[in-house]
């Protein structure tokens, strides 16, 4: 070792071993304790100091030692296995601690109580060995165990703190700053927290350097501190930020201390990283200051608190780290107690909670703070501590006493509400009753007296049944009996008699308490009497509605069957001519007939209006059955409208009552009829629907259905009255002019089956009904005689060709079809038939089924190939012939048929060879 | 008015207290050898108020009962200087000057002024000669005198004009052979010596500032 050459040789440590050992070896070195220090990187391991003590204990000077081995002081009895043991446990870099017979440079021997550190270097490997000796020679004799334990602990307690020095956790780095010499000798990590050399910091840098890694932001004030330290000022201990090679700052408190006086006087000190520290006091400031508590805490006797900054904010303060006590106990309102007591008389533990009111000094606002503090025992002075929290109550007070304020305010409305009560009470024109369950008063109001006559004294205590009118007692005791049950009686009605004898009518609302009856009785004899002339005098009107109604039912039924009467009276005038020819007697005979028909359609009517009639439905195509109405609505219709029909569908099968069909299709017509004053245009239309649209308020409905619509040129419905056309006896014509009850029919007929009528109308422009059934699939019912008679010459000169077998049944039928105004030609067989066929223009082919050689559906499958255009009408009195073979299509007339089966069947076929 | 604590900024408190600092340290070494013991003083901090508050502060801190060593100076800038104690405190000091050795009867009283005024004298002198020094200007200091009284009669001297001057308060800490003790030092002096100070304290921070640059 030869680098401290500028210092005393002999006397001083390396400064390595300083830099590695900190302060403290200064301090070991200069106790009384013998300290020898070897190079352990050395191969010989050579002594590189020794103190004084050394010397005093050895005899021999630093000059003699330097240099050499320790072994010099080994001798002959010195136990070798121990040496060896010392050696292995240093190489392993572990204290060794050992007794050792050792000599002085005189040659005397002695105990050695050794103590050997390793004090690691850069690579973690042993730099130096620091040893310490004791003679112990004494102490090995008995009755020095003692002193020998004294010792001992005081020396463990010298390695423990040295160990303790080298491996303290968080200490940055460790500098001895020679003022007068102007060098700053620092430990490894100073060197590697300034970026020094591999031995510059040993060698010691420029003061510079002290400042070189200071934030800037710090500088100022730390080479204050440091000036006045250089200056003569003993104690430094600032915290600041350091920005480390690596480019991050960190905070550090850097601590030292001056030594020595004028040349010799150093300046060492350590940094330690603070940083967490430091986040942590920061973010508890933060909390502090968000959560607004500010925090104290006081030792009993001192004149000063020291306080956070939230503290100081609080009350209204200067920010501080220390307040006066009285400063902070000043801001209370007067009387209003300390918030940080002077007292001296708490125990241990014990908690402080006190709310106070203060001024704020700055604001001068008034504030509301809750005080919560513990009683601790001060470690360092053992003073008793009172440390705790401030925070603001404002809030809470102020709703505190918004609540209370409320509270009384409610108080007083109470009251006022009470005084309110007893004005109404007092005021009331209703009696008010307060009675128990027996029936005894409790209290009355004036009512009683200005309504029945009855003075207080004379209800209080009595009991009310007394004046309930003999045939109210039952319900009475019945309502309060419910009463007992908890329920609240609403309007219930009985008399009271009056001091006057008479009796009252009382209207009661009455609620049950726990043991008592609060009610109000209105006098309702008056109204009670209104009432039942009001009631007469509804039932008055309702009577002349309902004498208007059938007024207006009659007069409509009487105004169709006069039309029907004279029908009838002036066929049976004209019958009574003598000289009437028959044709025409038959038709007058018809007439009659017609009309009684009609007639009993007209109560028919009426009756399913009335609901009384059972419907009867069966399956019918709705075009042919229109097609079939067509005459009848043509004379119903007058000559004066033209009725246009379209079909626009083929078969078109729905299941509903016939009878009811047709009175629907009338009704409609009749309505029509007179919307157009009996002049204009009736279009009858035939369609398939694909749903129902939406009628006014109904929902519109999908699924298959069969609209017929009849639209009239006529006046028009009105918006308003759309409504209500279909209500039984609404009409808009003069009473007599009409029954009211057509279009009802028509919606109720549509309703029971199935479907529904729709209205569209414009005032000036015509109104269309339309009729939608449900449309179902199946065989239409055989429609013979469902309706018409013999109508006349119908057969219009259409020529029928008569297919038949049988002699006098073909004899029979082409006088028939000859009498029906059909032109016949009879054909004995299919063949001859297709022959006639092909000579000879026909529009009907009637025929038999069952024939010898080629049948009626054989016969109907070649005319229909061969003439299309041409009619097919079958007839057989075996079905089970059609049922085998099917009719393939044709009308079908079943035997027997009567004359007009015959005549509806070929009338229905003509007319749908007409159209199409 | 400027408030007080604005007459000087953060940095020139700072310096200030490093002079005080150096000061006390002066004052502790010469402690030392008359104690033959442990001394350490520092000085953590220096406030500036104005003269009210100096005195509401001091009663509010330690109450009525003070005893303090009062050195007037003069020279570049001018004003008194006070060591104040809380009265336990200031017997506290001299037993721990004079060692325990304090005799129980009257002379003690006479003796405890003694010695009050000898320690004020070394620390206020120490301080005022070592700022003084520092700021490369003199002072004359007159003799110390010991006071006992509350924090007006410390403070206030009738005259009006100084009254509204501000107070360089400063909190010190003792510790001497292993007794805390804690005291104040109050400057009292004039907004033109402050003005004065200040002016050399901003030169003396230009100083330290080129140390070691």
């Amino acid at each position: 070792m030869s680098d401290f050459g500028d210092r005393a040789p002999n006397a001083a440590p390396p400064a390595e071993l300083q830099q590695l050992a900190g302060p403290l070896f200064d301090a070991m070195a200069r106790s009384g304790l013998s300290l020898v220090v070897t190079d352990a990187r050395q191969h010989h391991n050579p002594v590189v100091f020794v103190n004084a003590a050394f010397t005093r204990l050895t005899g021999y000077a630093p000059e003699d030692v330097i240099g050499r081995n320790c072994r010099l002081l080994q001798g002959p009895g010195t136990d070798r296995a121990t040496i060896a043991t010392i050696a292995a446990t240093l190489r392993e870099g572990r204290l060794v601690e050992a007794d050792l017979l050792n000599h002085r440079k005189d040659g005397t021997a002695f105990w050695n109580k050794l103590v050997v550190v390793p004090v690691p270097g850069d690579a973690g490997r042993p730099a130096f060995f620091l040893g310490t000796q004791a003679d112990v020679t004494a102490v090995r004799a008995p009755g020095v165990q003692t002193a020998l334990h004294v010792h001992q602990r005081a020396l463990d307690e010298v390695t423990d703190h040295l160990r303790a020095t080298l491996s303290t956790v968080g200490v940055m780095a460790s500098w001895d700053w020679h003022i007068a010499e102007r060098r700053i000798y620092g430990d490894t990590r100073f060197a590697a927290l300034y970026q020094l050399g591999r031995g510059e910091a040993v060698r010691g840098v420029a003061p510079a350097t002290f400042f070189s890694i200071i934030h800037p932001g710090e500088e100022a004030r730390i080479r204050l501190a440091v000036g006045g330290i250089l200056r003569g000022a003993e104690v430094f201990s600032k915290e600041y930020r350091v920005v480390l090679p690596d480019g991050t700052t960190r905070w550090v408190h850097g601590r030292g201390r001056r030594h020595g006086d004028a040349e010799a006087a150093r300046f060492v000190g350590t940094m330690v990283d603070i940083t967490d520290q430091k986040r942590a006091a920061e973010r508890l400031r933060i909390a502090q200051t968000a959560g607004g508590i500010g925090t104290f805490e006081y030792v009993s006797g001192f004149g000063t608190v020291s306080v956070s900054a939230q503290f100081c904010q609080l009350l209204g303060l200067q920010p501080a780290a220390d307040l006066p006590l009285r400063t902070v106990n000043s801001v209370v309102k007067p009387e209003g107690g300390s918030i940080i007591g002077a007292t001296t008389e708490a125990e241990i533990g014990q908690v402080s909670q006190a709310e106070f009111c203060i001024i704020r000094p700055d604001t001068g606002e008034r504030r509301w703070l809750m005080r919560r503090g513990e009683f601790l025992r001060d470690t360092e002075t053992s003073e008793l501590r009172f440390s705790g929290v401030i925070y603001d109550i404002t809030d809470a007070k102020r709703t505190e006493t918004l609540l209370r304020n409320l509270n009384e305010e409610l108080e007083v409305r109470v009251s006022e509400r009470t005084a309110d009560r007893n004005r109404l009470w007092r005021l009331s024109t209703d009696i008010m009753l307060v009675a128990r369950f027996d029936g005894t008063v409790n209290a009355v109001n004036p009512a009683w007296t200005s309504l029945l006559g009855w003075a207080e004294a004379e209800l209080v205590g009595s009991n009310l049944m007394g004046l309930v009118h003999p045939e109210d007692r039952a319900s009475m005791l019945a309502e309060i009996g419910k009463l007992g049950q908890g329920a609240t009686i609403l309007r219930f009605e009985n008399r009271y008699r009056a001091r006057d004898g008479s009796y009252r009518w009382l209207s009661w609302i009455a609620v049950p308490d726990a043991d008592l009856i609060q009610a109000v009785g209105r006098d309702v004899t008056d109204e009670r009497a209104r009432q039942a002339e009001l009631e007469a005098a509804q039932e008055a009107l309702r009577q002349s509605q309902k004498m208007e109604a059938i007024g207006q039912l009659t007069g409509g039924v009487a105004h169709d069957f006069n039309n029907l009467l004279t029908i009838i009276k002036s066929s049976t005038d004209l019958l009574r001519r003598p000289d009437l020819a028959e044709e025409r007697r038959r038709r007058y005979v018809d007439a009659i007939s017609d009309t009684v028909d009609r007639a009993a359609k007209l109560t028919g009517q009426l009756l399913a209006f009335a609901r009384r009639q059972v419907l009867k439905p069966e399956v019918f195509d709705v075009p042919e059955r229109v097609q079939a109405l067509g005459d009848m609505l043509r004379t119903i219709l007058g000559s004066r409208i033209r009725i246009v029909t379209q079909i626009d569908t083929g078969r078109c099968l729905t299941e509903a009552d016939v009878t009811q069909f047709d009175t629907a299709l009338v009704n409609m017509a009749v309505n029509a009829r007179d919307a157009m004053n009996g002049e204009g245009t009736l279009r009858v239309r035939v369609e398939s629907s694909p749903g129902i649209p939406r009628v006014g308020a109904q929902e519109g409905r999908t699924g298959t259905f069969v609209a017929v619509s009849l639209s009239d040129t006529g006046s028009g419905i009105a918006t308003e009255k759309l409504a209500h056309i279909f209500e039984p006896f609404f009409t808009t014509k003069d009473v007599g002019k009409g029954t009211g009850l057509g279009l009802s029919q028509v919606y109720g007929f549509a309703k029971q089956s199935g479907g529904d009528v729709g209205v569209e109308s414009e005032v000036g422009r015509g109104t269309t009904f339309t009729l939608y059934l449900p449309r179902v699939e199946g065989e239409a019912a055989p429609q013979a005689g469902a309706v018409g008679k013999i109508q006349g010459d119908t057969g219009g000169g259409l020529r029928v060709l008569l297919v038949e077998d049988n002699v006098e049944v073909g004899r029979f039928s082409t006088q028939l079809l000859q009498d029906l105004g059909y032109e016949t030609t009879w054909a004995a067989s299919a063949d001859e038939a297709l022959a006639l066929l092909e000579r000879s223009h026909f529009d009907i082919v009637f025929s038999d089924v069952v024939m010898p050689g080629m049948s009626g559906v054989e016969l109907g499958k070649l005319i229909r190939q061969r003439h299309p255009e041409l009619a097919v009408i079958l007839t057989s009195g075996y079905s089970h012939v059609l049922a085998e073979k099917g009719r393939s299509g044709f009308g079908l007339l079943q035997k027997p048929y009567a004359i007009e089966d015959l005549s509806l069947v070929l009338r229905r076929v003509s007319q749908s060879r007409t159209i199409r | 008015m400027t408030p007080p604590e604005a007459l000087l900024n953060e940095l020139e408190r700072d310096a200030l207290t490093e002079l005080v600092n150096i000061g006390v340290s002066r004052a502790a070494a010469s402690l030392r050898k008359m104690v033959g013991g442990e001394v350490l003083l520092s000085v953590p901090s220096v406030e500036i108020i104005d003269h009210h508050r100096a005195i509401a502060l001091i009663q509010e801190r330690e109450g009525e009962d003070l005893v303090a060593v009062r050195q007037d100076f003069s020279g570049a800038f001018q004003g008194r200087a006070l060591l104040i104690f809380p009265q336990a405190n200031g017997l506290e000091l001299v037993r721990a000057v004079l060692g325990e050795a304090l005799p129980d009867d009257e002379d003690a009283a006479a003796m405890e002024q003694e010695a009050l005024a000898e320690t004020g004298n070394v620390i206020l002198n120490s301080c005022l000669a070592t700022m003084a020094n520092m700021l490369e200007r003199s002072l004359t200091m007159s003799l110390p005198q010991v006071l006992r009284t509350d924090g007006r009669g410390l403070l206030a001297n009738g005259d009006t004009a100084a009254d509204e001057g501000p107070v360089l308060f400063l909190y010190i800490n003792f510790s001497v052979r292993e007794r805390s003790i804690r005291g104040y030092i109050a400057m009292v002096m004039d907004l033109r010596s402050l003005d004065a100070l200040k002016r050399l304290v901003g030169d003396f921070i230009d100083r330290v500032m080129q140390d070691e640059a």
